[in-house]
């Protein structure tokens, strides 16, 4: 019945009697319709029981489903009007949360490449988001050897952020540690320094590092300086890990340098070290390996500095 | 003299009746509450940051603002002709010596003062709490204050834009779905028409996309208003350099761009027979 045919004393008169047959048939306990109890009841059942399920079902997915699949950055640029810088930071964060959730559920393997997809997205989408070459610096160089992307990433984002020391900084490190290519890590060093002179070691400790070849001081020294900036714990607690790592090797190497001084010739295995009592017993290596030395005498490791449940990931490189 | 006076006056009285609508909707109100929620979340959301609080919370202000603002000026706009045509006020209006354009004006100028008043009262929230933050979580570089106050008025001059492409829009449609799909579909398009632009001038473009296509993304860059100029995000997030030769132009280029859409509403608002 249309409103509009009703005067409107007529349409009061219809909707309070309307009211009335409503109260009148339904049954009622304390007060509400016992119908709509029951259909409440029914309700609240399906949506916990389906929404329990569903948790089940969606935990369950490949690590790989998790992340998503993210469309290449002009697609997203132009769905979201103004809104993509938001979005290249809600896919970085994405990342980290993935990477985070990985750490935690360590049985499960890592699809890096996926993460190396998206990360390469949010920075298309916003070159100036700082968390994106933060987590392709922490995460893609350790974790997963990709070094020429991360650089690729990297060296993207200080043509934007010509004003930021961190990524002159980072890149001097992965070319210098991972590439052994002083000569561009000296450049981008040098750059690092004339932006932040006043962190004087990216302009004197920092080539002498280079040029001696101590490496292990190097790697040290950069994560030192990477550790106090971590804000995210998963991030922080790895890095915390490889430092101590490094820590152990930096005094395995300078017992090896006091025993060749006085010795004069190389120890044949760290025992040697203890026995002449040059380091107390063997440092631990946090990732739970067994230092060693290898044919030229360099301190290794059989855990490879990684997790030693994680050297098997699914790394597509 | 007399004459101007009278539809100075004319003006103000529909102005004061559209921003009268937009109080009795509680649009203010409303604003007041998005932005009470924007003050307690933005913290929150930008603690997530690996290394750019300051940087996510700005994104994450700047992108409920324009959110917010889009939807509040869809809404008002598809109202503020729809409504007096549905409940025949304009046949009203239309009869008094009044002309449609006074009365078009008059509801977009309250229609553009509404519009402020929300994106103000956003911005003063959003400012709120970029300012405790900056304060606790201090970034590389100090925050550009200036660049963020004239982003949210080149984000305010976006909306009028769209507001005023609304209007045209109503201006001819019978149907509430059009004027919306067509809005919107001119926000986004206008996000990327730059971008499209530059594609197809390059040699993939040249080589991959054919003549008529070519053509169709020059057109629709010169036709579509250039949202990519007023997004100043990069600038009030990260503290880029504001070039003011640009700022001049598109100011410009916005007070253009609108009068053309504005004439033109008149000009279809003229024409359109009521029933």
């Amino acid at each position: 019945m249309l409103a509009g045919s009703f005067s409107k004393g007529e349409l009061r008169l219809r909707n309070a009697k309307s009211a009335r047959w409503n109260e009148e048939c339904s049954l009622k306990f304390h007060g509400v319709g016992v119908k709509r109890i029951v259909l409440l009841f029914v309700f609240v059942v399906l949506l916990i029981g389906t929404h329990v399920e569903l948790t089940r079902v969606r935990d369950a997915r490949p690590p790989q489903a998790r992340l998503g699949f993210y469309p290449p950055a002009p697609v997203i640029k132009a769905l979201t009007a103004d809104h993509y810088q938001f979005m290249s930071q809600i896919i970085s964060l994405q990342c980290l949360f993935y990477f985070g959730t990985l750490v935690e559920l360590r049985s499960q393997a890592p699809d890096w490449w996926r993460i190396y997809r998206a990360v390469y997205t949010s920075t298309r989408l916003d070159p100036y988001n700082m968390d994106a070459y933060y987590f392709a610096q922490a995460v893609l160089t350790w974790e997963t050897g990709m070094i020429q992307q991360a650089l690729e990433l990297l060296e993207y984002g200080f043509a934007h952020r010509t004003w930021d020391w961190y990524l002159p900084f980072y890149i001097s490190f992965d070319y210098a540690f991972f590439l052994k290519d002083y000569e561009k890590a000296g450049f981008y060093l040098a750059k690092a320094a004339e932006l932040k002179p006043e962190v004087e070691w990216y302009a004197t400790l920092a080539a002498r590092y280079f040029y001696e070849g101590g490496s292990t001081a190097l790697a040290l020294a950069y994560l030192q300086e990477m550790i106090p900036a971590a804000r995210n714990e998963v991030i922080k607690k790895r890095l915390v890990t490889r430092a101590k790592a490094f820590e152990a090797v930096l005094q395995i190497e300078q017992a090896i340098a006091a025993y060749k001084q006085r010795f004069q010739t190389d120890p044949e295995d760290l025992r040697r070290l203890v026995s002449a009592g040059l380091l107390e017993r063997i440092p631990d290596d946090p990732y739970g390996g067994k230092f060693y030395l290898d044919e030229q005498g360099r301190v290794r490791t059989t855990s490879k500095f990684a997790p030693l449940e994680k050297i098997h990931g699914s790394h597509k490189n | 003299m007399h004459s101007i006076l009278k539809r100075k006056r004319q003006l103000a009285a529909f102005m004061a009746v559209a921003i009268k609508g937009g109080v009795r909707d509680r649009v203010l109100g409303a604003m007041v509450v998005v932005g009470l929620i924007l003050l307690l979340t933005t913290p929150v959301v930008a603690l997530f940051s690996m290394r750019q609080v300051l940087a996510l919370a700005t994104s994450f202000s700047l992108s409920i603002i324009s959110l917010m603002g889009l939807l509040l000026t869809l809404f008002i706009a598809m109202g503020l002709l729809a409504r007096d045509l549905e409940q025949r006020q304009v046949h009203t209006v239309c009869s008094l010596p009044i002309s449609r354009a006074t009365y078009l004006l008059g509801k977009f100028l309250g229609f553009a003062v509404i519009i402020f008043l929300a994106v103000a009262i956003l911005g003063c929230f959003s400012a709120g709490a970029l300012f405790v933050l900056e304060r606790i979580h201090p970034g590389e570089r100090a925050f550009a204050w200036g660049g963020f106050f004239i982003g949210l008025w080149f984000q305010y001059w976006v909306l009028l834009i769209v507001g005023a492409i609304t209007i045209l829009f109503s201006t001819v449609a019978t149907s509430h779905f059009l004027p919306l799909a067509l809005s919107v579909g001119v926000y986004l398009g206008s996000y990327s028409s730059e971008a499209v632009r530059y594609f197809v001038r390059t040699a993939a473009g040249q080589k991959e996309l054919g003549e008529a296509v070519r053509l169709f993304g020059n057109v629709v860059y010169w036709i579509l208003p250039n949202f990519s100029a007023f997004d100043l995000k990069a600038q009030i997030i990260y503290g880029v350099a504001l070039n003011g030769r640009e700022l001049l132009l598109t100011q410009l280029y916005a007070v253009g761009y609108l009068g053309i859409v504005l004439v033109l509403a008149t000009l279809a608002f003229a024409r359109r027979e009521f029933l």
